[in-house]
């Protein structure tokens, strides 16, 4: 894994551990060097364990799995939760929302301050808002040449109606991002 | 909550698979039977098993999880992402988001039209908006802090 920016080195992952409050073990160290090696992205346990694979590293996919969740409960990785058949983890911690692509199962960042979410009720008593996720599902364009590439005009017509009316006057106003 | 809570009629559970596009066998009848009979609601492959199991039907965990699938691919369920460990359909299928206490693992319907989403910039180039959801994670209040402004929402109570 060389050439490849932002690369960590293994004290720095060790120190990374441990600053999330888990013990540096050899493994979790490896897995650390490799999942933050490419810089902010989204994998799956399954991307990561050939990756691992491919390093020499000696590790079975449930190990990667379990570590990629104690890696989410230590809030070093997020999950995002796009489709039933592939969980994502994302090495992006900070806010930040999604497109899902489900054509190609491919996750797109959008900025943190480009959504936002109004009109949450209030939480259940005696609890909290942790964080709000919202993944916008993206299929392909069947037919362009007849739609305006204006992102809210486009919505689908599978049972999500109510963003349509909703977001359509709204949305001109904000600044969204392009 | 607005469906009785009156147990549908095979016949009509059999129209309603019929309509989905599915044969509707006895296993699928007896499960749908269980699913729908109580209103609208979010539950498990495990948790209807022990339905199940409950009501003396006999089907495997194996067969449940199937079914739920078939059901969530013909329409007739929809399947709510929220955590990787734990898989969740909704019987209900109206457009709405939810609540996810990450604590309990409870989810909670939010009713359509009561969150609004601004700024959402174009969808990447040849592609369309299918749908959009929104997930609401919540947890106790007793480590409350500073993520509170961080989530983004207006009116948050703390008690």
């Amino acid at each position: 894994m060389t050439g490849i920016c932002p690369e960590i080195d293994d004290t720095q992952a060790a120190q990374r551990l441990r600053a999330a409050g888990l013990r540096p073990t050899r493994q979790r160290v490896a897995l650390v060097g490799l999942l933050y090696a490419h810089g902010k992205r989204h994998l799956t346990a399954e991307t990561l364990h050939d990756e691992a694979v491919a390093a020499g590293i000696e590790v079975s996919l449930a190990t990667v799995y379990n570590t990629l969740h104690q890696f989410t409960k230590a809030r070093m990785l997020r999950q995002v939760a796009v489709d039933a058949a592939r969980f994502y983890f994302d090495t992006n911690v900070d806010p930040h929302q999604h497109f899902y692509d489900q054509d190609h199962g491919i996750l797109i960042d959008i900025p943190g301050d480009a959504i936002k979410v109004t009109g949450v009720p209030n939480p259940p008593r005696g609890t909290v808002i942790d964080r709000v996720d919202v993944v916008i599902r993206t299929v392909a364009d069947r037919m362009p040449e007849r739609r305006p590439r204006k992102g809210l005009g486009n919505i689908g017509d599978s049972g999500t109606s109510q963003w349509q009316d909703q977001r359509r006057p709204r949305a001109q106003k904000t600044r969204a991002g392009a | 909550m607005a469906r009785s809570a009156a147990p549908k009629s095979a016949e009509n559970t059999g129209r309603r698979l019929r309509a989905a596009g599915l044969r509707p066998t006895r296993q699928r009848v007896a499960l749908a039977n269980l699913l729908f009979a109580q209103g609208n609601r979010h539950l498990t492959a495990e948790s209807l098993h022990a339905e199940v199991d409950k009501a003396g039907i006999d089907v495997s965990l194996a067969t449940v999880y199937n079914t739920l699938h078939q059901f969530t691919e013909a329409g007739i369920l929809r399947h709510v992402s929220v955590d990787a460990s734990r898989f969740y359909f909704d019987t209900n299928i109206d457009p709405h988001q939810h609540f996810y206490d990450q604590g309990t693992g409870t989810l909670i319907d939010i009713p359509s039209g009561d969150i609004t989403i601004a700024g959402l910039p174009s969808p990447p180039k040849d592609t369309v908006i299918d749908g959009v959801n929104v997930v609401i994670r919540i947890r106790p209040a007793v480590q409350v802090t500073s993520a509170l402004q961080s989530a983004g929402a207006g009116h948050i109570s703390v008690k």
